[in-house]
């Protein structure tokens, strides 16, 4: 299995196309291409491997249901995969909130290196590269992306917990992503595979 | 429900792409983009940003959930099955047919939309039906030796009918329908990209199906409307397949001009679609409009001026586009 394809446009609109006819090898390659990264994100943002799994399940479900949603104008197959796995994994923990007093999860502090890699060398180069990016971001931004992103705090959560104003928190949320999009865009890193 | 400003919304897209609004608030973000081009365009790359960071997280499932995950894909996907252009014609000829049951006497001679009378728009059909079977050999010879020009097959058939009484066409246009599903049926994926002569040129039979699957529509709906029966919206999965020759064939009619359209489709069985299908690049404009409302326009039945819509970017650019749409009228 593959870490993740290099970012293509021309790859994206081919599987869309693929998909959108029923073709069930594309299903497969997506899968191929896509299941560590879905995973990976849920199993990070649940903290658990049952849910991590479900998540999987229903981004596959959703994305053969419904194909022609995914609009290769407006981001990657990845950030199409990655926002609906994000979302879901989400509900899950806000969910999981709802019904019983959970643990309070720290927020991220490391960045633990991926497991089973193939390719070890190109993803370790990918993963340098987003991880300097991140370490790169003024701290304030970095904690609230990383408290919103992998922690599920909504904006105002986050405002309480850093003790800041909800439109700050806003902000740093806002600003910190277009840091990290101005950095990482396709100039730099459409080779690495 | 409340409506958001924009720079309300514009202040919340990061906390929106990372998930971390509240309930209520990102439904109302979510209809704000929708008709904002600018905050779509942020949002985009916002997510983009997001789903970097998701990266870092890359974890090999078990094994075993590459079956299960793919499994519950197909399964769902097949108890809603998508939308094939025979299926298509098979529901659209399903509910003509139904409906054909239920006119009787005066109701025949009904004056529809379009100046027609209920009874010679069947015999519209039938003249569509025995031609598409006798493209793809389901009879051995034109029962009605009309030849294969549309225009004038039409006027032959019309007149042939007209000393008919309009049971009698029903009847026969029921036989050539028969053989259409039939012979669609039997089409294999190979079968549907196989071109036949079509209009003076060449197409695919899958688009020669659809096209009918949708002219069928559009006529059905003629006769509701003409006998106060009211209208049918099409399934969703056969929406979806209406849309996508539509897109299709937008896509064919814009190439060489230069400039490229997003055209967004809403509604069950909608979807979006970056004309031309094979070029890349930003869009110069973007026409949002209702997936049925589109269709209906594509059909002829409505006339480019009354379509709601909402156009972002350059407009002359998407005024052009529903022109050009409006000129696929198959009916």
């Amino acid at each position: 299995m593959s870490l993740l394809p290099s970012r293509s446009t021309e790859r994206d609109v081919e599987l869309r196309a693929r998909l959108v006819a029923g073709d069930e090898g594309a299903l497969s390659t997506l899968y191929d291409d896509y299941g560590s990264f879905v995973f990976g994100l849920a199993l990070r943002v649940t903290g658990d491997r049952r849910a991590a799994e479900d998540v999987v399940q229903e981004v596959f479900v959703r994305v053969w249901e419904r194909p022609a949603l995914f609009d290769p104008e407006r981001g990657s197959m990845r950030s199409w995969l990655g926002t609906l796995a994000h979302r879901r994994a989400v509900d899950h923990v806000r969910r999981e909130e709802a019904t019983r007093r959970r643990a309070r999860r720290e927020a991220e502090t490391s960045w633990s290196a991926p497991v089973d890699i193939e390719d070890i060398a190109t993803s370790l180069a990918l993963a340098d590269r987003v991880r300097s990016a991140v370490d790169g971001l003024p701290a304030d931004q970095q904690v609230a992306v990383r408290l919103a992103y992998f922690g599920a705090r909504t904006y105002r959560q986050v405002a309480c917990e850093l003790g800041i104003p909800e439109g700050t928190a806003k902000s740093r949320l806002r600003l910190g992503l277009r840091r990290l999009a101005e950095v990482l865009e396709p100039e730099g890193l459409e080779q690495w595979a | 429900m409340g409506v958001i400003d924009h720079d309300t919304a514009a202040e919340l897209l990061g906390a929106y792409a990372l998930h971390a609004c509240e309930d209520d608030e990102a439904t109302l973000i979510a209809t704000h983009v929708e008709g904002c081009e600018t905050c779509d365009i942020e949002l985009a790359r916002l997510r983009e940003a997001a789903s970097w960071l998701a990266t870092l997280g890359n974890s090999r499932p078990p094994d075993g959930l590459r079956e299960t995950a793919l499994g519950a894909a197909r399964e769902r996907r097949s108890s809603e099955p998508p939308g094939t252009p025979a299926s298509l014609l098979t529901d659209h000829l399903d509910r003509l047919d139904a409906i054909l049951d239920t006119i009787s006497g005066d109701e025949w001679r009904a004056v529809t939309r379009t100046g027609w009378t209920v009874h010679e728009f069947v015999a519209h059909l039938l003249a569509g039906a025995s031609l598409i079977n006798v493209e793809l050999g389901a009879v051995d010879a034109d029962p009605f030796d009309a030849g294969t020009e549309w225009e004038a097959r039409t006027v032959t058939v019309l007149a042939q009918e007209a000393d008919h009484d309009p049971p009698d066409t029903v009847a026969a246009w029921r036989r050539q329908a028969h053989l259409l599903r039939q012979s669609v049926d039997a089409l294999t994926p190979e079968d549907l990209r196989r071109e036949i002569p079509w209009f003076g040129a060449t197409a695919p039979i899958g688009d020669v199906v659809v096209t009918h699957g949708f002219e069928l529509w559009v006529h059905t709906e003629d006769v509701r409307l003409a006998l106060g029966r009211g209208r049918q919206r099409p399934a969703d999965r056969h929406l979806a397949v209406m849309a996508e020759l539509a897109a299709r064939l937008l896509s064919l009619a814009l190439h060489g001009r230069g400039s490229r359209i997003r055209l967004v489709l809403t509604g069950g069985g909608g979807g979006t679609w970056p004309l031309p299908l094979d070029g890349d690049g930003a869009s110069d404009a973007v026409l949002t409009a209702d997936v049925v409302d589109f269709c209906t326009l594509i059909g002829g039945r409505l006339h480019p001026a009354d379509l709601a819509h909402s156009a972002q970017g350059d407009e002359t650019i998407v005024a052009d586009a529903l022109r050009t749409a409006a000129t696929f009228a198959f009916t």
